[in-house]
């Protein structure tokens, strides 16, 4: 597993991870539930995401993979009624679901990119200089950074010409490479992905897809995925969810190339060998 | 059937400026047009020195609008952002109420309680004054078009993409750079168009400022002179104006609507260059 086989990424640009000063962290979840109102969504998860590594997350559509990564890093508090209840550790013992807890720094450090890319319909510029600002970054730091993280992202060659212009100009697979290298300018320890392909063509996904998994090692990766054969190809560890009793949960987890060739759970068997779901 | 009633409106405008050019006329045929810029004074029924200086009347026509949209603009903007992101949902929707009661105020009662409210508020502050002023009429006008900024602004705020909402969240962003980086970058043509209808309304009124401006045909040096706007001089001189006076009115009013129709015009110009997400860069 975790090789594409194909290098789609443009070989001019070298990653420059060595300026970063952050470090992984793992996630502890247990006993972890989200419900809307009276309805239960997601129940009784207990997951171990190790740090570096990537996790994926699959199932059919509708069993909660996307409200649980959600509640990873609280973004469930936009939700009007959306309650979560349980844990979740951060490696140095940051209680994730705690009302105390940091939101805004939390989020800093648990980033996340959206299956649709939403860069701020302004400048390219712009797009790295609002978030950084919230979070502290001195003005004059600020090119720099977004120099480096659009490096990474394979972007500087294609638009360092135009800082200044729109970034909904850009073609939605640049979009997409865009909120991910905004995600990564904040220097976050872990990196949740929802579906970050879908709504891109196959061959902006290619380059999405292996540039999520360029991130390995570097960052803790949490990705919801459709595509069985991505998350083959990317995961390290895997998690199958699946609707028990009108409730979303994980039937199966484990190192990918096991839950992927030896599934022990029935429905998840059923559902990664394309008969269900 | 559609098309046709649809061209009714547009075909309004255009019968309404032929009326006032064809009334105008006759100011136009003697070649007097110059004197309306040229002319210090407005004293069009004098025999021994008549003048048809509209200039100072322009000039209080645009200063009371913008005024205006000064005072409503900053109110109306902050009113909109609470209730979108602060305020709970039950005082939004009564606030939106009211403020849609506000619009349906006629303007002869707003220009009376500015009269009786605002004038005597002014004359504290300034005791020599009549404090029927430029400062009265601008407040009056602008209450006028608060609730029309207010309302505009809200929706606009409302109709700002979840999305963008959510990656702001996403990244960590709190409540007010969220709101001053992305809400209002987003929200800003639909903002920029209630501006506008609210400057087209204002520049128009006639009754509120009529009752409180002070009716003096002079270019304002504070805030507490008294001036006298377009609107009010024709509806102040319409009803005894006769033969060549009335062309004059006439020929105010068009000058009046072409400088409207100029500021608009340019304003949605602008909006319409800046539009295509380009901005706040």
């Amino acid at each position: 597993m975790n090789s594409t086989g194909l290098s789609r990424e443009n070989d001019a640009e070298t990653p420059s991870s060595g300026g970063h000063r952050t470090v992984a962290a793992s996630l502890s979840v247990s006993g972890l539930s989200v419900h809307y109102r009276d309805f239960t969504a997601v129940g009784g998860i207990d997951l171990e995401i190790p740090e570096g590594e990537i996790t994926a997350l699959v199932g059919p559509s509708g069993c909660g993979k996307s409200s649980f990564l959600h509640s990873l890093n609280r973004l469930t508090d936009l939700i009007p009624g959306c309650r979560v209840a349980g844990s979740i550790r951060l490696s140095d013992g940051t209680e994730v679901t705690h009302p105390k807890t940091d939101v805004l720094s939390l989020r800093r450090r648990v980033g996340i990119v959206f299956q649709r890319p939403n860069p701020f319909p302004q400048s390219i510029r712009r797009n790295f200089e609002i978030p950084l600002k919230e979070h502290g970054w001195r003005k004059r730091d600020i090119p720099d950074r977004m120099e480096t993280v659009l490096r990474e992202v394979g972007l500087w060659n294609e638009i360092s010409d135009r800082l200044h212009k729109s970034a909904i100009a850009l073609s939605g697979g640049q979009q997409q490479r865009l909120c991910i290298a905004r995600a990564l300018a904040l220097e976050p320890e872990v990196i949740l992905f929802d579906e970050p392909c879908s709504a891109l063509d196959p061959i902006a996904s290619g380059v999405v897809e292996d540039l999520i998994h360029s991130l390995r090692g570097r960052l803790t990766v949490v990705i919801v995925t459709h595509n069985l054969a991505q998350a083959r190809r990317i995961a390290d560890r895997a998690a199958v969810f699946w609707v028990r009793d009108g409730i979303g949960t994980i039937v199966e987890h484990g190192p990918a190339e096991r839950v992927f060739t030896a599934p022990s759970n029935p429905d998840a068997a059923s559902y990664l060998s394309g008969a269900r779901g | 059937m559609l098309g046709l009633l649809a061209l009714v409106a547009g075909g309004m405008v255009l019968l309404i400026v032929w009326y006032l050019f064809s009334n105008a006329l006759p100011v136009i045929e003697a070649g007097r047009l110059a004197a309306f810029f040229t002319d210090s004074l407005w004293q069009p029924r004098s025999q021994r020195d008549p003048q048809f200086g509209v200039v100072s009347m322009l000039v209080a026509s645009f200063l009371v609008t913008l005024l205006a949209v000064a005072l409503a603009l900053p109110v109306g903007l902050a009113g909109a952002v609470f209730h979108r992101f602060y305020a709970p949902p039950v005082l939004e929707r009564w606030n939106r109420r009211m403020l849609e009661l506000l619009i349906g105020v006629p303007s002869v009662v707003f220009g009376f309680w500015g009269l009786m409210v605002i004038v005597p508020l002014i004359v504290r502050l300034a005791p020599h004054t009549s404090g029927q002023s430029l400062l009265a009429a601008s407040i009056v006008l602008g209450l006028m078009i608060l609730p029309i900024i207010a309302l505009t602004s809200q929706a606009a705020l409302q109709a700002v993409p979840p999305a963008q909402l959510q990656a702001a969240a996403g990244l960590g962003m709190g409540r007010a750079r969220t709101i001053w980086s992305v809400a209002l970058p987003a929200a800003k043509g639909g903002i920029g168009a209630g501006v506008l209808l609210a400057l087209a309304r204002a520049i128009g009124e006639t009754m509120a400022v009529v009752l409180v401006c002070g009716n003096i045909p002079q270019i304002p040096k504070s805030l507490f002179d008294g001036i006298r706007p377009v609107t009010s001089t024709i509806a102040l001189e319409m009803g005894y104006a006769t033969a060549s006076h009335k062309a004059l009115l006439f020929c105010a009013a068009l000058i009046l609507v072409l400088f409207t129709a100029l500021l608009v015009g340019w304003l949605s110009f602008r909006k319409v260059e800046s539009d295509p997400g380009t901005g706040g860069a």
